[in-house]
């Protein structure tokens, strides 16, 4: 980022500071946002055509239903949950990821700023969730995380710090490198 | 520690320590150079690569739940086994040849290229372990068909000559004689001859019209041939017209289980063209797993065009005539726990015929827990059974099915898969395991109603 120059004198450090500020806003909220969002749905785009442009085999086998867009359907709402006889392995990781999802969901889509963005970019708006609700979610998502953090990868937060230091330990005390 | 030095003795006398390197981990056929070989695999992957098979490539999360779902990685926890991992390969080939981002992947190294190397490691995890059972596609968070995605990396392995040894035997040996055990034309018709006399019962064999179309499977004209009586018996009972032909038999597709497509066709084909030539309605495949999915839902595929007949696994057709009266049973005053082949329940549809069987036999069916299209494979299907470097980790894998069993304490143990018993009988011998393996199909034909 330039240095915006003040004209008629100069800056201190402080307006300068403001004015960068107000440069990167600008620029965050205008070309970066516009590029990243024409990146987001070219790409994905692009993927799903990659996908669809490709033959798709037909099957001549006699079928045993006809009713293939329910099967579509029915296993896309089905697999939202793990079987049972997997729920040993998979309960943990499943109920984690959906309260982070909803709660995700509830403040990217729910909080009444977050609406006026999207709707100054796209125009659509919707009655935003009620404070309370938003609130709870966030703190349903961070406390989520925060419960998992000693228990998971998260732990990296302060794992990372006793085994990096435990090797440079180690390799000082033989004058080796790490 | 005995064990270890018998396995890897020491060398004492070499110029430098060491140990015996271990059996080799691979089979090669031909004698190709590697550079070809690679050449020949990729391009049969990307050959392979269809809408719905770019859709799986592209979905996968890399969150390795479909590991606890694979009895062949629950049993060793070895994460070599993890079933998505075994597609690596194929993955690789997809990244860098035919995905979206291929030139990124090519000019960055995302993904590196496939190397002679890695197929010769990935042969073990293609082949020995995994059964193509599909437990893990059940699992999967994305809907991932992984075992399907193991069968495709098949056909790009048999074409780069990189095929278990035993494997690639027994499929050449079915192209070349029309069965992988040895069950030809002039076997079957001893065979029939032999059973027909020995039990007293009229096996129709080359009628020239018949309503009914009937194949087996050679596991059972080599080692269970009393199924073959079972089945004329059941049949006759119903005076049902039907026939054997010595056109087309055998119903078993190894050419299926190695990767070799135009073996696959070939094999179908014979009982497509039989049925066809004696007017069948109706083709029974018998207890076979994946003679099930090779021809009641590949067979019309390799054909090209839908079948003028009805294909039906030996379990259906039974259901079918429990139900409608023209097969009456005895009841049996006993309790049974049932193996379910995974090609015919969980991959096939067909969950529920064999328990409407049993349910006519008036059995005590005492379900093992996570059982049905959700069933332990027994660890010797896809071709893995005739696989010998394979029998440790086989053995391994059935431990969780005879875990399962015992805890039923069920009288009788049967299923509907030749492949299966046979599995079950090695099993059984390898553990000196007090409990034998039934054949639905002989149940039903020992307890026909006079």
């Amino acid at each position: 980022m330039a240095l915006v120059p003040v004209p008629g004198g100069h800056a201190s450090l402080a307006t300068t500071m403001e004015a960068m500020k107000i440069d990167f806003l600008e620029f965050a909220r205008g070309p970066a946002l516009w590029v990243s969002l024409a990146i987001l749905l070219t790409g994905s785009a692009w993927r799903t055509w990659r996908i669809f442009r490709l033959k798709g085999k037909p099957d001549f086998s006699e079928p045993r239903s006809t009713r293939l867009a329910a099967g579509a359907i029915g296993t896309v709402l089905s697999r939202m949950i793990p079987k049972r006889e997997f729920r040993d392995s998979t309960t943990l990781a499943t109920s984690n990821a959906y309260i982070y999802h909803i709660g995700l969901a509830i403040v990217v889509f729910g909080y009444p700023p977050h609406i006026i963005f999207i709707e100054r970019l796209t125009g659509i708006a919707w009655p935003p969730l009620p404070a309370a609700l938003v609130y709870f979610a966030v703190a349903a998502t961070f406390v989520s995380l925060l419960i998992w953090l000693p228990f998971g990868k998260l732990a990296h937060a302060f794992l990372v710090f006793i085994s990096r230091g435990m090797t440079g330990a180690a390799f000082a005390r033989r004058g080796a490198r790490t | 520690m005995s064990d270890i030095n018998e396995l890897h003795p020491l060398e004492l006398e070499a110029p430098r320590f060491g140990i015996k390197k271990p059996p080799a981990r691979f089979d090669k056929q031909g004698t190709r150079d590697d550079g070809e070989r690679v050449k020949t695999a990729l391009d049969s992957f990307v050959r392979d690569f269809s809408r719905t098979t770019a859709a799986y490539m592209e979905a996968c999360v890399h969150c390795g739940q479909c590991a606890e779902a694979c009895h062949f990685y629950v049993t060793t926890r070895d994460p070599r086994y993890t079933p998505i991992w075994k597609l690596e390969p194929f993955k690789q080939a997809y990244s860098r040849e035919a995905g979206p981002f291929a030139w990124l992947f090519r000019t960055f190294n995302l993904k590196p290229a496939v190397t002679i190397g890695e197929l010769e490691e990935w042969q073990e995890l293609i082949y020995d372990s995994c059964t193509l059972c599909g437990r893990c596609t059940m699992i999967c968070p994305m809907g991932i068909d992984i075992a399907a995605l193991v069968g495709l990396a098949r056909h790009g392995m048999f074409q780069a000559g990189l095929v278990p040894h035993e494997l690639w035997a027994v499929a050449q040996r079915a192209e070349r004689e029309g069965s992988p055990l040895g069950a030809t034309p002039k076997v079957l018709k001893e065979r029939i001859e032999w059973l027909a006399d020995e039990h007293d019962v009229e096996i129709a064999l080359d009628q020239a019209k018949a309503d009914i179309l009937v194949t087996l499977s050679s596991i059972e004209i080599m080692k269970y041939p009393r199924s073959i009586v079972a089945v004329a018996k059941i049949l006759n009972h119903m005076g049902a017209s039907w026939t054997l032909s010595s056109d087309g038999y055998e119903a078993t597709n190894f050419g299926m289980l190695s990767g070799h497509t135009q073996w696959q066709r070939d094999i179908s084909v014979k009982m497509i063209e039989a049925a066809i030539a004696c007017g069948a309605k109706t083709l029974i495949l018998p207890e076979c797993g994946h003679a099930y999915g090779a021809l009641r839902w590949e067979g019309a595929n390799v054909y090209g065009r839908p079948l003028p007949f009805s294909v039906l696994h030996i379990s259906e057709f039974l259901a079918e005539n429990v139900k409608n009266g023209r097969i009456r049973l005895e009841k049996v005053d006993k309790s049974l726990t049932f193996h379910d082949p995974c090609q015919v329940s969980r991959r096939g549809g067909a969950t529920q015929a064999p328990r409407d069987v049993l349910a006519a036999l008036g059995v005590e069916l005492r379900e093992m827990p996570s059982t049905g299209d959700m069933n332990w494979c027994c660890g010797g299907g896809g071709g893995v059974v005739t696989i010998h470097r394979a029998d440790p980790l086989r053995y391994k894998a059935f431990e969780i099915k005879m875990r399962q069993v015992e805890d039923t304490r069920a009288e009788v143990l049967a299923t509907t898969c030749s492949n299966c018993r046979q599995t079950f009988d090695d099993g059984q011998a390898h553990y000196k395991w007090d409990k034998r393996m039934h054949s639905l199909l002989e149940l039903v034909a020992d307890n026909l109603a006079a």
